[in-house]
């Protein structure tokens, strides 16, 4: 069975035992004393009948004379004898009293006193029978005669009573008078030493209750002084849970909360502390709930002495954690709180309680992020003027002011009024449409320091697509990275003015990066659409792991007011054609199919109808179940229409704003924008796009482009 | 903390006055940035300058007929140029309070001011784009501009 300790404040039980302790002594010494009072009172009693006792041997005389000399004279002598035998009664009854009152003063086992109380005794059983025998008599002394009175035989044995008793009187008044006055001495004596005994006690108790009195006054004051010290320790430990920026806390075995806390808490954890409420339901809304396990894990192992605490620290779950702590009107706020545990240990060394300790660490995680954002932005910066020396200055212009085109667009859709849930959709998509063409043509260029910014804005982008409801609010992070964006490109396009200046036209940094196509011939204006094609075919089949090669054949009949428009469209499809038409090379050999594609883009005048823009691959054409699949988890048709559905509008699906196939979202792919721009810039131009696929062979987007100014229908056709 | 984050307490600030003082909620619009030329000022402008860790201004603008509606709804009587002066300076002694508590000792916000006249001109750094909130309460139409660098 375990042993409870119990610990002792001695100091705060000493003015306890030690007023116990005089209390008792003067309880002891006020009995006493009321003792020996009631001892006094009755000494004085016993001494104050035996002082009245020593007359009554006389009166005894007194009496027994007139009953003489009344018998002799012949007269009335009933009354003195009488009176002699009431008053030997009360000598008798007297004696009875004296012996109480010494029992009761003490003095039943004082030698002197019980013997001059028997010399008394002894004297008065000499002396009592005499006076005894003068009562006996009955009847009247006397007998008339003719000659007078004269005493008859009673009267005779009377006075020879009455005579013997006055006979033995001198030595009667002698004995008894002497053994009184002895016994009264005796008792002065006791009365006396009963007197300086009680005055003895009254004084020490006196003392006594003056030293408690004192002893009290002494406790009282240290108490005082104890309590006004406390109060200041109190004050000064609120001052410190006031003012420290920490959030400070104990926890009991239960892992409840303690009493107190810094006031810092409430404002970091963003809820009031309730005194016993657990810690675990203090952290739930803040922590996913594996973390909170964990944490709930970690920190009963705390209460294990044999568990080394700072060892141990190294697995706190929650040394550091983001939390989101919704704030009124603007949505979600994260923050970045750090939780550390101390054991408290008493004085005997047993822990009684953990001190957790939470810092809000947001700004320190901030600056480590700005750092580490610093070191990686010179990283990218570094990067990117390498991969910047390696495109002609002038196609760089061009991308810059194409993308500060685009961003402008997407800038121009966010002012647009409306803030209907559909409307701020269409705002969303639109964003991403303007935003995706920039990625598209980064990646073309090599620019993939631009592409990977663009990457994370797009994020934010998709992040808000999948919100069930929208608000301006949301919109917030997405303005704050497009005028990042925006800074961005600026100093892309800075670094383009100054590397356009020192390089030859149409020629990259010779002298530092080996041109990439040196051989061509490229305008400052319109660096050739044809390049740009190759270049984004080839990122992108060297990210995706695929071999292509890329046949262009018309571009350069491109009418000027449709060069930025095809360049759009194109770009995206030759992204898209690479990523979802081309299989890997394995797939293409074990089709019979040679490892290396084909993606073939043309552009050709139809006359009076305009003219029509192509992108073929010679992939694995386009996947009708994968798509309709898609479309039915994605809620955009119903089962019953999906059965409906002729394979013409199944492929038009594809052109739905956030519509993709891919299982991974990646820079290239599975945002679902690329062919939602295409449509819309191709609506835009008054045009068509029409589907032409065969499972394993081919996939052909012939798009009709009207001649400028005029308009054609946009439909999709298989 | 960010500069996305320092929008939302600036947002949450103008909400939270139209929830409590005007006791009618204000809707935000989609956020943009102000390209090419200064976000446009309507009759009355509160604003707080902030130097620290970022630099620049932030201020509410509004036109008359909104704020004097505002008023009306907070019972005044008085639609004073005075008193329309006295309600942009309370927004914007609002932005000031919030950003006092949440963005921490790294800024320095100065005493809210107040200008009148949509012909005013807010000046700011050539450098930053001001961000432009775009607030909607009933019929009318009033700006946040965040412009910090």
């Amino acid at each position: 069975m375990k042993r409870r300790r119990y610990d002792i404040d001695f100091a705060q039980i000493m003015p306890i035992l030690v007023a116990t302790m005089f209390a008792a002594v003067l309880t002891l010494l006020l009995t006493l004393g009321i003792q020996r009072a009631a001892q006094l009172q009755s000494a004085s009693g016993a001494l104050q009948l035996a002082s009245e006792l020593r007359s009554l041997p006389q009166y005894f005389a007194t009496e027994l004379t007139l009953v003489q000399r009344g018998l002799e004279s012949r007269t009335f002598v009933g009354e003195p004898i009488d009176d002699i035998a009431t008053a030997r009664d009360g000598f008798d009854k007297a004696l009875a009293r004296i012996d109480r009152d010494l029992e009761a003063a003490g003095l039943g086992g004082n030698a002197e006193i019980q013997r001059i109380r028997g010399a008394l005794d002894a004297a008065w059983q000499r002396y009592s029978p005499l006076l005894v025998a003068t009562g006996r008599h009955k009847g009247t002394p006397y007998a008339d005669t003719l000659t007078g009175s004269r005493l008859n035989s009673t009267g005779r044995a009377l006075k020879a009573d009455v005579d013997e008793a006055l006979a033995q009187q001198e030595a009667a008044t002698r004995d008894v008078g002497g053994a009184l006055k002895d016994l009264a001495t005796g008792l002065q004596n006791a009365v006396g030493d009963r007197g300086r005994s009680l005055r003895t006690f009254l004084v020490i108790g006196a003392a006594v209750a003056a030293l408690l009195l004192a002893l009290m006054l002494y406790f009282s004051l240290r108490s005082r002084r104890a309590a006004a010290d406390a109060r200041r320790a109190e004050r000064q430990v609120a001052d410190i849970l006031g003012t420290v920026r920490e959030g400070l806390f104990l926890l009991d075995r239960n892992l409840a909360l303690g009493a107190v806390h810094s006031a810092s808490l409430t404002r970091i954890l963003h809820t009031e502390v309730v005194h016993g409420s657990s810690f675990e339901e203090l952290l739930r809304p803040l922590v996913p709930a594996k973390t909170l396990a964990t944490a709930m894990k970690f920190v009963n192992l705390l209460w294990k002495e044999k568990v080394h605490e700072d060892l141990i620290d190294t697995v706190n779950p929650l040394s550091q954690i983001e939390v989101q702590f919704s704030r009124a009107g603007s949505g979600a706020e994260s923050r970045h709180l750090s939780f550390a545990f101390k054991r408290v240990k008493s004085a005997g060394g047993q822990g009684e309680h953990l001190l957790g300790i939470v810092t809000d660490v947001t700004d320190r995680v901030q600056i480590a992020r700005e750092l580490e954002q610093s070191k990686a932005d010179n990283l990218a910066q570094l990067d990117l003027v390498m991969q910047l020396l390696q495109v002609p200055g002038a196609q760089l212009q061009a991308f810059v002011r194409d993308s500060d085109m685009a961003l402008r667009k997407g800038n121009a859709i966010l002012k647009q009024p409306g803030r209907e849930e559909s409307e701020l959709r269409s705002k969303l998509n639109g964003v991403f449409r303007e935003v995706h063409t920039i990625k598209g043509e980064a990646g073309g260029l090599g620019l993939g320091s631009v592409a990977a910014r663009v990457h994370q804005l797009e994020e934010s982008l998709a992040a808000l697509r999948e919100r069930k409801t929208l608000d301006g609010n949301d919109f917030i992070p997405i303005v704050v990275k497009l005028d990042e964006l925006m800074s961005y490109l600026g100093g892309v396009g800075q670094f383009a003015d100054r590397l356009a200046e020192v390089q030859p036209k149409g020629d990259t940094l010779k002298s530092v990066v080996p041109p990439l196509l040196a051989n061509q011939v490229l305008e400052a204006s319109e660096p050739p659409l044809e390049q740009l094609l190759a270049q984004v075919v080839s990122e992108t089949a060297s990210a995706e792991a695929k071999r292509v090669t890329l046949k262009c054949r018309g571009l350069d009949a491109i009418p000027a007011p449709y060069r930025r428009a095809a360049k759009d469209i194109l770009i995206h499809m030759a992204r898209n054609a690479v990523v979802h038409g081309i299989e890997a090379p394995d797939a293409r050999l074990a089709a019979s199919k040679p490892d290396t594609a084909q993606v073939r883009v043309s552009f050709e005048a139809t006359g009076n109808d305009g003219y029509v823009l192509t992108v073929e691959d010679d992939g694995q054409g386009l996947p009708f179940e994968r798509i309709l699949d898609t479309a039915l988890r994605k809620g955009l048709v119903s089962p019953a229409d999906a059965a409906r559905m002729e394979r013409p509008a199944v492929y038009g699906l594809i052109f739905r704003p956030g519509f993709s196939t891919a299982e991974q979202v990646t820079e290239h792919a599975g945002r679902g924008v690329g062919l939602d721009s295409v449509s819309q810039t191709v609506r835009s131009l008054g045009g068509s796009i029409g589907i032409a696929t065969t499972d394993g062979k081919f996939t052909r987007f012939r798009m009709k482009l009207p001649l400028p100014g005029g308009k054609l229908t946009a439909t999709h056709a298989a | 903390m960010s500069l996305q984050s320092e929008i939302g307490t600036f947002v949450a600030a103008v909400l939270n006055y139209f929830d409590t003082a005007v006791q009618q909620a204000a809707v935000v619009g989609t956020p943009y940035l102000a390209l090419g030329k200064p976000p446009e000022v309507f009759d009355y402008t509160g604003m707080i300058r902030i130097s620290g860790k970022r630099k620049g201004v932030v201020y509410f603008t509004a036109p008359k007929g909104m704020l004097s509606v505002m008023l009306m709804r907070m019972q005044e009587t008085d639609m004073s140029d005075a008193n329309l002066r006295d309600l942009v300076g309370e927004v914007a002694n609002t932005l000031s309070g919030n950003a006092r508590k949440d963005f921490g000792r790294n800024f320095i916000i100065s005493t809210p001011s107040v200008v009148a006249g949509s012909s005013t001109t807010i000046g700011y750094s050539p450098d930053t784009r001001p961000i432009v909130v775009p607030i909607d309460w009933r019929a009318y139409h009033a700006n946040l501009v965040v412009c910090l660098n």
